[in-house]
């Protein structure tokens, strides 16, 4: 086989090796060259020493309550559910009633949907410009984020556009 | 390590098959309301999420709670659940989003066990030599926070990218789909991540 | 008195549970609005920053007028020059972003101090720093040892050009 080094596949194969996922002609086909090779046997002989130091790791047992704890934390997520909450706070205004409290929960919760639907600027100049605004979607866009990335972005793509400059000259020239 | 024959290779791929439809099988099910499911899929993956965290975060503790988070996400996703993807794509994709937020966010020099340490709480599963001298033993804990501080030190994909390829046994296509990146991409953190590693550990052997 | 208390409970039950429902909508269309997250996964400035793109004109406008001129310029410069890449263009620079947002918050800080340092050179030896720059990134840690101390790195680059790439091949993993 042509050496890996020369191809340019040594890590591939060496990291498939030392992991055991090359199938058996390949095994025998690497082996055989690497017999012969001494660049090559040097790589897989550390890669199968990496390999064979990170099986000295092993870990903790899981905790016993863990499914306990785990079942815990979702019933608790349950009881606080959206629904819960408002069949709570029905319940609560049976005992203080007023003919116009029921109205003007249904107005609060129609407006809560219109502006889920529709939402509009409700800022003005001198207002500090809201960073996390809702669309149309509900799905919010942390503008300071976003604008964080895009000149990371553009710095990388600045680093990453390929040279035009044919020829190396000395320094400051 | 042992190499596989060809027909035992087919009958792993075979068992991963229907482990991996079975996995999407079960979460169907869970949408549909079926706890005992859920329970299924806990036990069967609770073991590798939470190794798998740990040795991201190194401290036990942190990694069951980030365990817990992965889970309860996965529960609460349930009813918008699609199986587009391999069900361990999914499960290990919210579980390194969640540990490398948990990284960035330096809780890592808060909380996160001296490298001093040696596994943890809790009982270890497994030391390679339990019977050896002391002598043994403190080469082993000598050798375990060499590892530790190795790993340590690789940037978090490629942290994850490791782990991932080595104690969970993916291929590159699946840590692709976890890291949201290409093969390629996969491919070179494994590759600088390795040679890191190959400069810090190969005199460990 | 009963039926008025039952009519209102009634429409305040249907407004939240339309609001409610309206407000699961975004996790079952997330996957293909922002294709890179999944459920229960937060939202990356890249998702944010896919969302931003993947939206209409309308919307953006909406997401931006309420910025000061000169951040609202940058931002849509940049997503401007984002937008013009191809869709292999933008997959590479997600992947290179993914990488430098890896880096502790000092070291991002670091970078993009280095890179401010990088503009500030001539345009003729920006091109050159940057060549330099990719061509150390490819290499091994032993290689670039050695490039760093070969006569004709310090003879093309000046003290503060190779301190700029230096520092940031140092920084970029």
């Amino acid at each position: 086989m042509r050496c890996p080094i020369e191809a340019g596949n040594e890590k591939t194969l060496m990291v498939a090796l030392a992991a055991g996922t090359l199938t058996p002609a390949e095994q025998e086909t690497l082996e055989r060259h690497i017999d012969e090779c001494a660049g090559c046997r040097r790589l897989a002989d550390e890669q199968k020493a990496v390999w064979s130091a990170l099986d000295v790791w092993t870990v903790p047992m899981v905790s016993e309550d863990f499914d306990q704890r785990l079942h815990a934390r979702i019933a608790v997520e349950a009881r606080r559910s959206w629904w819960k909450r408002q069949w709570d706070s029905l319940s609560h205004a049976r005992f203080s009633w007023k003919p116009v409290l029921p109205v003007a929960a249904a107005c609060v919760a129609l407006f809560g949907v219109f502006l889920v639907r529709n939402p509009v600027s409700l800022g003005t100049s001198q207002k500090a410009p809201t960073t996390v605004i809702q669309t149309q979607d509900a799905q919010k866009v942390d503008v300071d984020q976003v604008e964080r990335a895009l000149d990371d972005i553009d710095m990388l793509n600045q680093l990453d556009a390929p040279a035009t400059a044919p020829h190396s000259s000395p320094a400051g020239s | 390590m042992a190499q596989l024959s060809d027909s035992q290779r087919v009958n792993q791929d075979m068992t991963a098959l229907a482990s991996l439809e079975r996995d999407a099988e079960l979460m169907l099910r869970v949408r549909d309301g079926d706890e005992t499911s859920f329970a299924l899929l806990l036990n069967r993956h609770r073991g590798p999420v939470v190794h798998f965290l740990y040795r991201m975060v190194q401290n036990q503790g942190v990694a069951e709670e980030l365990a817990q988070e992965v889970f309860l996400r996965v529960y609460k996703s349930r009813g918008t659940y699609e199986p587009t993807a391999k069900f361990t794509t999914w499960l290990f994709r919210i579980a390194t989003h969640l540990a490398l937020n948990w990284l960035r966010d330096g809780k890592a020099e808060k909380g996160q066990e001296s490298i001093d340490d040696t596994g943890g709480e809790g009982p270890a599963r497994q030391l390679q030599d339990r019977s050896g001298s002391i002598e043994q033993t403190l080469v082993y804990e000598a050798r375990l926070r060499e590892i530790r501080a190795a790993i340590e030190a690789l940037p978090g994909k490629q942290r994850a990218a490791v782990l991932m390829h080595k104690y969970e046994e993916m291929e590159y296509s699946q840590i692709a789909g976890v890291l949201g990146c290409s093969e390629s991409a996969v491919k070179s953190l494994l590759f600088r991540a390795y040679e890191t590693l190959r400069a810090r550990l190969a005199h460990l052997v | 008195m009963n039926a008025n208390r039952f009519a209102a409970a009634v429409v305040v039950a249907g407004g939240l549970f339309w609001s409610t429902a309206r407000a699961q909508e975004p996790e079952q269309s997330a996957p293909s609005a922002a294709p890179h997250r999944q459920p229960g996964e937060p939202w990356s400035p890249l998702d944010q920053l896919e969302r931003l793109r993947q939206m209409n004109p309308d919307q953006r406008e909406r997401l931006l007028e309420r910025l000061p001129p000169e951040r609202r310029a940058n931002i849509e410069k940049h997503l401007r020059n984002y937008m013009s890449l191809t869709p292999e263009q933008r997959a590479h620079l997600r992947e290179q972003y993914e990488t430098f947002r890896e880096l502790p918050p000092d070291k991002q800080e670091a970078f993009r101090r280095l890179f401010g340092r990088f503009l500030n050179q001539p345009p003729e030896r920006q091109e050159l720093m940057r060549e330099e720059f990719q061509r150390l990134r490819h290499m091994t840690p032993d290689q670039r040892l050695e490039r760093l101390n070969s006569p004709e790195f310090h003879y093309r680059f000046q003290p503060n050009e190779r301190d700029i790439i230096w520092r940031m091949v140092e920084l970029l993993p």
